[in-house]
């Protein structure tokens, strides 16, 4: 066993520690590091914030773009939800934001999201597996028809879009554990390997 | 009532036509109009990002006065927040003092918190993922082959596992994924077409 | 309190211990179980590997601090490919954080011959998810004027020649969700279905699932999914790396998850059938 002398190695160290010691109970030293953590994150939001904004904006608008005093304007006009009597101005931002934001979405949704997956379902349909992925699409749709009450064989078949998407949320789920599992497989391989030397 | 309520839906219609229409009608000015738009957009979202931050300091600061000075948990917060911020403007997000609050608190602590689940998952699979009813029974068998099927150790367990899980990753999961998807994807077109028609007010604070 | 009772109500603390020993174990111990490339990881390999030499690609880091034991080998992995046919790279982030990680993984180029400016660029965070990246993908200068490091974009050799999506050949997301950035979907809509750039995805596992649409509609040419990926990758690289490394202790934690599982139903089913068997009382 050979431990680190890095100072920075014992700090990622500890307060790992301190996180993994809420699963014996919460206490003082995981609250202390949950709040460093939020701490340390706002600033770095922050900081890539004040990068950003010289890039994207002050660079341009002190070379002459002068009209980008217009979205700076709007942008420091989120802020008015902060002021009492003004909070309202915030929405002109917000309404930009939305407006564009469901406009850029909606456009390639169409295409990506619904015609391309349509006809990727229907085209060749020439063996089994294409068979079970039509089937499955099909009934699992059938399953959202959620302002009519239809009957009979229809919800058997809605029943049976069920049964598909327990299917795949199960994979999902295998997938989820995968996911956390190599989290922490990361933490033990530092706290092990790298802090106390070990293997 | 114009600035509050007409102004907003008359942005959030202008700016989502002006952004659809060049897409599918190949027209310079308007293409030229949706790209300024986008770039405009670009700069009020970093604004956006510290809202956020402001929020948190605002919420600490009240924590502190309320508590009289006493709040240890929030004046560390506050400590770390100004200590990164400085370090980051001054020094650069390339230096090494920098780097180091990124590497040896940032880093391993969201990753430790992101890692808790793991250990979470393992006492909800014993107590609560019971093969009560089908639903659950296929969800369980699936998920257990997938697990199983993506590692050396699960395919040398259950040899038929890694092809298993393939046929339900590629087939049996696509087919129930992409209903969701097709029924998520008409109903987000739905959504933003209130947004842009401004039936959707409220998702920009107004009435 | 009988057996099975007993069973089902076993102490959590149990369970979070005989976990923290089934990844610390193969950790200090490993074992070295040989991991099989399976298709879908090759035919991204062979994709990339496709690709023209010379070429530029695009690679989006969208992923937080928690990801990075995934998408970071993934990141390398990759890296060592395109190095290795001379591709050249560019870097986006859309989390505030990831810029670091992309700085982290791009040091593996440095091996290579690659020169800052000529061969890769790493343009730095950018806000606003999707609408930003679409603006990005017809005109990257309206939303980088200076790359992560402070240069102006419009002096790096690499740039000069990049006026929008369609001068990549190909563009990567490492993704782990659109929650404040740019989410998997965003990428098909703004690479593929805006301007017909190929995209490959790297995902944690949880967003295997849901992503596998694209890769079987042909919209996404390929995808690597968590840590396993990164392995099966490292292998057809040659380049073993942290992706290889942590597959032990993977193994072992799945394993044990499943016997929870199994046991947690045992322990219900059996309970069931003894209250049956019970007279006057039990289960209906």
């Amino acid at each position: 066993m050979k431990i680190s002398g890095d100072i920075g190695v014992w700090v990622g160290a500890l307060t790992a520690l301190c996180i993994y010691s809420v699963l014996y109970r919460e206490n003082p030293a995981y609250r202390l590091v949950e709040n460093i953590f939020v701490g340390a994150s706002a600033g770095i939001a922050v900081v890539a914030g004040v990068q950003t904004f010289q890039s994207i904006a002050w660079n341009p608008l002190v070379k002459g773009n002068v009209v980008l005093v217009l979205p700076i304007v709007l942008g420091v006009l989120l802020y008015a939800r902060f002021v009492p009597g003004v909070s309202y101005l915030n929405r002109i931002p917000l309404a930009f934001l939305m407006g564009a934001s469901a406009g850029v979405a909606m456009r390639g949704s169409i295409e990506s999201q619904i015609i391309g997956q349509i006809s990727a379902t229907m085209i060749r349909l020439d063996n089994l597996d294409a068979l079970v992925i039509f089937a499955g699409t099909v009934l699992s749709l059938g399953y959202f028809f959620l302002t009519y009450k239809f009957g009979g064989a229809y919800t058997q078949a809605a029943m049976g879009g069920r049964y598909f998407m327990m299917a795949a949320f199960g994979a999902a789920f295998g997938n989820t554990v995968m996911g956390r599992v190599s989290a922490a497989i990361g933490r033990f391989q530092f706290i092990l390997l790298k802090w106390l030397g070990l293997g | 009532m114009l600035v509050r309520r007409w102004l907003p839906t008359a942005i959030a219609f202008v700016c989502g036509l002006s952004v659809i229409i060049p897409y599918f009608i190949k027209l310079p000015f308007m293409q030229s109009l949706a790209q300024d738009i986008l770039q405009w957009r670009s700069i009020i979202a970093v604004f956006a990002l510290g809202l956020g931050a402001v929020n948190i300091v605002r919420v600490h600061l009240v924590n502190l006065e309320r508590s009289r000075g006493k709040n240890f948990y929030s004046i560390a917060l506050l400590a770390m927040f100004a200590i990164t911020i400085l370090l980051g403007l001054a020094a650069g997000q390339n230096s090494p003092s920098y780097k180091f609050i990124f590497d040896y608190i940032n880093v391993p602590t969201g990753s430790a918190i992101f890692s808790l689940l793991a250990f979470y998952i393992g006492t909800a699979a014993y107590r609560a993922f019971r093969a009560k009813n089908a639903e659950a029974a296929i969800l369980l068998v699936c998920g257990c082959i997938v697990m199983l099927g993506r590692v050396p150790l699960g395919s040398m367990i259950l040899p038929v596992a890694p092809r298993w899980t393939d046929w339900i990753m590629g087939v049996l999961n696509v087919g129930g994924q992409r209903g969701v998807m097709i029924a998520g994807a008409i109903g987000f077109i739905a959504v933003s077409l209130r947004i842009i028609a401004g039936l959707e007010r409220r998702s920009y604070g107004a009435e | 309190m009988d057996i099975f009772e007993r069973l089902q109500n076993l102490d959590k603390g149990v369970f979070y211990i005989l976990m923290a020993l089934a990844i610390a174990i193969p950790t200090v111990k490993p074992v070295g179980l040989p991991v099989e490339v399976t298709d879908l990881v090759r035919k991204t390999h062979d994709f990339v590997q496709s690709l023209p030499e010379g070429s530029k690609v695009l690679i989006g880091f969208d992923y937080e601090p928690g990801d990075e034991i995934d998408l970071n080998p993934q990141a390398i992995a990759l890296f060592h490919q395109l190095a290795a046919r001379k591709i050249k790279i560019v870097t986006i982030a859309s989390f505030p954080s990831a810029p670091l990680f992309a700085e982290e993984c791009l040091q593996v180029l440095a091996q290579y011959g690659y020169k800052y400016g000529e061969d890769y660029v790493d343009l730095g965070y950018y806000a606003g998810g999707e609408s930003t990246l679409a603006a990005f993908g017809t005109k990257p200068t309206s939303i980088f004027t200076r790359d992560f490091l402070g240069n102006n974009v419009a002096s790096l050799p690499l740039m000069n020649n990049v006026n929008g999506m369609k001068d990549f050949s190909m563009a990567m997301t490492l993704n782990d969700g659109p929650t404040n950035g740019t989410g998997t979907h965003e990428w098909v809509r703004q690479s593929v279905m805006a301007h017909g750039t190929p995209l490959i995805m790297g995902t944690t596992g949880v967003l295997a699932a849901a992503n596998m649409t694209y890769v079987q509609s042909g919209q996404c040419k390929g995808i690597l999914a968590g840590l396993r990926a990164a392995a099966e990758y490292e292998k057809l690289t040659g380049k073993i790396g942290t992706g290889t490394v942590g597959m032990d202790a993977q193994s072992m934690a799945h394993v044990l998850i499943v016997l929870f599982v199994i046991l947690g139903n045992a322990a219900m089913f059996l309970g069931k059938q003894k209250a049956r068997r019970v007279p006057g009382g039990g289960a209906k």
